[in-house]
């Protein structure tokens, strides 16, 4: 029964896509023949059940523990709680494909019923199904469904890494795949607007699903820095490690995007802006996905990656270059003179033809050299001998060989490239509504300063994540004109491979500073035009309550970093201006506050990010049992252990009490043994004391046993050395002299002592075990600082070089400290301030999202047609080129009633 | 309208300039253990951990220290500032970061690239296999 399970997951796989391509086929077909929808639209629903079907059949493969299946014996095993269990269905590289398509098949269900409403379900749906076609041919490649290369079936699985078994490992996951599914309807919508030459209504229709995916990709994004801080132990909640970034990237250039199009529904200006914004946060989902999951990332990051195989490493590179190929050549067609003139010139397929020349043939090379050899793939798939396969391999192998050869032209097609990227980005929409246009004193520039700032932010994360990956070549360019440079004027620039996370904190804090700022001001500014002077009075109130706020840092906070101090004016500057407004619009139209919310939020963390990120204080502490040990005006006690989790995993208590020793908390540190991988590892996470102004967190580190005479028991293998008291021994050899007429057994080793600048010194240690009972003959350094004592032997008959002996290294001149009489827990103790008001700040900052998500979703509701019909057929003729420009300027009618109206004024003056 | 694009140019201007300073400045280089010690500059080294040779913790110091293996051969002493990472026992390779100083390598940090926290078949993959081959090919 199971194993026809496993099929069915397969053909359902491999029928999906089969549907995908049918429909992107037929909802492109149906642009000149639209009696074909119908039939686009079956093969979509087919493509979404052939999903959700292949992701029933998986899960239950988990669930029942078919270990016959590779991805469920690598991943699972009997022992897991049900819900650890079915997160297993994400926790390697195939699974997290298929989460990652279920999403989009999701969304896409709704996203149908959403676009016919909208009257672009032929381009919109064409496009999406293109994304789920790419999605399932990644399943096809990396088969979740293949059997275990084994030739028999094992017992237990391998299970889930202990580090992933927690309450997070459930949520988190799924949370970030919806945010980067929710970046591909907007991405639809955008290409769908250029094709129909609509660019101002789609605006409407794409901003509560670039607003929604926006909330649930940073809550997704949250999570994860949630459950670094909360059970990972991985001291902070943002470390900036490529991963977490690779998914920051997408999210702040759809904040930026939800900016941008507020700004453009309002002004009709920012029309290239917003198209390039909102393709670019979908395409960087995809960039994410390549840097993450394409093992290129493998020695730069805390999460670990081993590449997926050669041919999903090429699809992955495929996909991110066919979609921003298409954002790409669309703009080209639609903004720049050069692609207006193609649009004149020719049509229908020579016009496809032309444009693909110009916009993808460049690409080719690039793609090549990037995605390297992949002759030997098909190579092996003819091997296969299968009639089937070998026929459909033998044209991508001719097709791989070209690519072979035209990788060689990657660096002059890069430079065509490049050059074609700033041609088409600089193109002009032949508006007078541009940017340049708009007042300076006015909330619509400050909003694209703002922007732009949001822009320069995802720029430095950009290039910081993606400099392990820049090839060499470029590399070492650049350090040659910096050795040159080095030379003339005596520096020492270079350039390494990988940057540090001081870089991030250096250029984001400026930038926080300034978009804190420009918050503010553009929120006390009116649409249009404004009077300096009535501006200026009003940032009076604002800007001094939050010189107030600073001052009181600088006194009170002992904050004295410059830096520091603007970060908290700015902050403070914000959140003023925001409750002042805000409070102004709710009492008017509620449902306007959202962005007030979310600010309030993004203020909050930049004051909690000042505390809790640049002054946390930390000490280690050891802890005898019973003993307390001061820090941070606090008294921490450890109080003993008790298991959970079946005894398999321990709390190490620890007491905390303030300096009148009365009892505040006792925090639960986590400590035990894993033996995944068949390797015994100690498995830690932090215990959190949570106060309204500051955490106290504390990383166990290690429990050491108590022994009465001191210094400190190692078990050592041949060869292996420990570090005590300044000196590195080493265990050299055994020495077994057992004269057999005694009836004295001896054991004995030989250890060499080094301290770092002296000469080796060669002790000899034994251990006499005879009638009168154990004679240790200890050996001691010509120092007598430090001693070596035999404590016993473990033989290991199989492989004597893994035989095993037990010392005492300890050192004579120091006396028995008496609470190493005691159990002792190690643990780090971090005092991090303000921690509260990151997580308030998120938590407000989502809540934003969602008011406003509501609110746009009110907005994109009065564009609904009364039925679903189909607009007009798109004329791919000369005819539509005179009426674009018509279309940039003029909006289409937009059904407003006498309410919507009303409630828009209501957000024009937030300050009256 | 002029002042608007001069204003903006140089704070354009100024910020490429910090922000590539910056860049250069908090990059680090990936090394073997050799060019760390000759450099003396902070380095990233890619490596195994010297299992027979143990890892210990030492609480006072909060030091863990191990030995490493570099691509080219050479074992160093390592010596972290701060507790045993995670995953560390099984993991394939080693990444430290940190200083070659007084014959020991001072790591600031180390990451443990471990088969199987996103990943399975460590088993497929022989012992040796470089994940870094992808990106020489680059």
């Amino acid at each position: 029964m199971f194993e026809a399970i496993g099929a069915i997951g397969r053909m359902s796989i491999i029928l999906g896509f089969a549907a995908s391509a049918f429909a992107v086929i037929q909802y492109f077909r149906g642009l000149q023949k639209p009696k074909l929808v119908p039939q686009a639209r079956v093969a979509f629903h087919l493509t979404a059940t052939g999903i959700f079907l292949a992701a029933a059949s998986l899960m239950i493969l988990i669930v029942s523990h078919r270990f016959e299946y590779q991805y469920v014996w690598a991943y699972s095993g009997k022992d897991l709680p049900l819900g650890l269990l079915m997160s297993t269905f994400y926790a390697g590289q195939e699974g997290s494909f298929m989460l990652w398509t279920v999403m989009v098949a999701v969304i896409g269900v709704i996203l149908l019923a959403y676009s016919q409403k909208h009257q672009n379900e032929r381009e919109v749906m064409g496009v999406y199904s293109g994304i789920l076609a790419f999605l399932l041919l990644l399943l096809v490649v990396k088969n979740p469904f293949a059997p275990i290369e084994a030739d028999f079936i094992p017992q237990e699985g391998r299970g889930l890494n202990p580090l992933l078994q927690n309450f997070w490992m459930q949520i988190h996951p799924p949370i970030l795949f919806v945010g980067f599914a929710a970046m591909a309807p907007p991405f639809a919508m955008a290409i769908a607007a250029m094709m129909q030459r609509k660019y101002q209504n789609w605006i409407v229709s794409a901003l509560p699903w670039v607003v929604g995916g926006s909330m649930v990709l940073g809550l997704g994004i949250a999570l994860g820095g949630f459950w670094a801080y909360e059970t990972l132990g991985w001291g902070g909640w943002w470390g900036w490690d490529p991963v977490e970034n690779s998914s920051l990237i997408p999210w702040i250039i759809s904040v930026g995007a939800v900016h941008t199009m507020l700004t453009q529904k309002r002004t009709k200006g920012l029309i290239l802006t917003n198209f390039v914004l909102v393709i670019l946060s979908f395409v960087l989902v995809l960039y994410s996905t390549f840097l993450t999951r394409s093992g290129v990332l493998g020695d730069a990051s805390v999460h670990s990656f081993v590449d997926p195989g050669r041919f999903a490493f090429t699809l992955l590179v495929l996909f991110m270059f066919v979609f921003s190929d298409v954002g790409l050549a669309l703009i080209f067609a639609r903004f720049t003179k050069w692609g207006k003139q193609i649009m004149e010139r020719f049509s229908g397929w020579k016009l496809v033809g032309v444009l693909y020349l110009i916009m993808i043939v460049p690409s080719i090379p690039i793609f090549a050299q990037i995605s390297g050899d992949v002759v030997p793939v098909f190579e092996e798939f003819m091997a296969s001998g299968d009639i089937f396969t070998v026929a459909i391999s033998a044209p991508f192998l001719v097709i791989a060989h070209i690519m072979n050869v035209l990788s060689f032209l990657w660096i002059p097609a890069l430079i065509v490239k490049a050059g074609l990227i700033v041609y088409t980005l600089s193109g002009r929409v032949h508006s007078t509504k541009r940017f340049e246009s708009f007042a300076s004193l006015s909330r619509e520039s400050y909003l694209g300063w703002g922007s732009a700032l949001l822009g320069a932010l995802t720029l430095i994360v950009l290039l910081g994540t993606s400099l392990p990956i820049i090839p060499d070549v470029i590399v070492d360019g650049i350090n040659g004109v910096f050795n040159w440079v080095n030379g003339m004027i005596g520096t020492s620039f270079a350039l390494g491979n990988t940057v540090e996370p001081a870089f991030y904190d250096a250029m984001g804090l400026p930038l926080a500073i300034a978009m804190a700022v420009l918050n503010a001001l553009a929120l006390l500014l009116k649409w249009k035009a404004n009077d300096g002077k009535d501006f200026l009075k009003k940032t009076y109130l604002p800007f001094g309550l939050a010189v107030v706020f600073a001052g009181a840092l600088y006194f009170f906070g002992n904050v004295q970093d410059p830096g520091m101090l603007a970060l908290g004016l700015s902050a403070a500057f914000s959140f003023i201006v925001n409750v002042q407004v805000g409070y102004k619009i709710m009492r008017g139209n509620p449902s306007y506050t959202g962005a007030y919310i979310a600010h309030i939020g993004f203020a909050m963390m930049l004051i909690g990010i000042i505390g809790s990120g640049f002054y946390s204080q930390d000490k280690p502490l050891e802890l005898p049992m019973g003993i307390s040990k001061a820090a941070f005006g606090y008294n921490f006690t450890y109080v003993g252990y008790e298991p959970f989790w079946n005894g398999e995993r321990y709390y190490f208590k620890v007491r905390v009490d303030d300096q009148e020793g009365k009892e505040i908390e006792t925090v639960n540190t986590i400590m035990f043994v894993s033996n995944y991988g068949n390797q015994e590892q100690i498995m830690r996470n932090p215990g959190i004391a949570k106060f309204l102004e500051k955490d106290l967190y504390l990383e166990p580190q290690a429990v050491m046993q108590p022994d009465p005479e001191g210094g400190e028991r190692v078990t050592m293998v041949k060869g292996m050395s420990h570090e005590f008291g300044g000196y590195t021994v080493t265990f050299t050899d055994f020495e077994m002299n057992n004269s057999m007429r005694s009836e004295n057994f001896s054991v004995g080793g030989i250890f060499t002592v080094e301290k770092y600048g002296e000469e080796p010194q060669t002790i000899e240690v034994s251990q006499t075990t005879g009638p009168e009972g154990v004679q240790e003959e200890r050996g001691l350094t010509e120092a007598g600082d430090l001693e070596i004592t035999i404590l016993g032997m473990t033989p290991n008959r199989t492989e004597l070089s893994q035989s095993t002996v037990d010392v005492r290294l300890k050192n004579p001149n120091v006396p028995v400290d008496p609470e190493n009489l005691r159990e002792t827990l190690v643990v780090m103790a971090t005092l991090k301030p303000f921690i509260s008001l990151v997580w308030i700040g998120i938590i407000l900052m989502v809540l934003g999202f969602g008011v406003a998500r509501a609110r746009r979703a009110y907005d994109a509701k009065r564009l609904e047609a009364p039925s679903d019909e189909l607009s007009p057929p798109i004329p791919l003729r000369k005819d539509a080129i005179a009426k674009e420009d018509q279309a940039v300027e003029e909006p289409e009618s937009v059904p407003v009633n006498g309410n919507g109206h009303a409630s828009e004024r209501s957000e024009e003056k937030p300050v009256s | 309208m002029k002042s608007k694009y001069i204003i903006g140019g140089i704070i354009v201007v100024l910020f490429l300039g910090i922000g590539g300073y910056s860049f250069v400045n908090s990059s680090v280089e990936y090394a073997s253990l050799s060019k760390a010690e000759e450099s003396g500059k902070k380095v990233q080294v890619t490596g195994t951990w010297v299992k027979n040779k143990g890892s210990q913790y030492d609480p006072k110091a909060n030091t863990f220290i191990f030995h490493m293996k570099d691509e080219d051969g050479k074992i160093a002493r390592v010596v972290l500032e701060g507790a045993k990472p995670n995953n560390f026992d099984i993991s394939t390779s080693v990444v430290a970061k940190g200083k070659y100083d007084n014959g020991t390598f001072h790591a600031s940090e180390v990451l443990t690239k471990c088969p199987s926290k996103y990943e399975g078949k460590a088993e497929e993959h022989p012992e040796g296999l470089d994940p870094k081959s992808e990106q020489a090919e680059m």
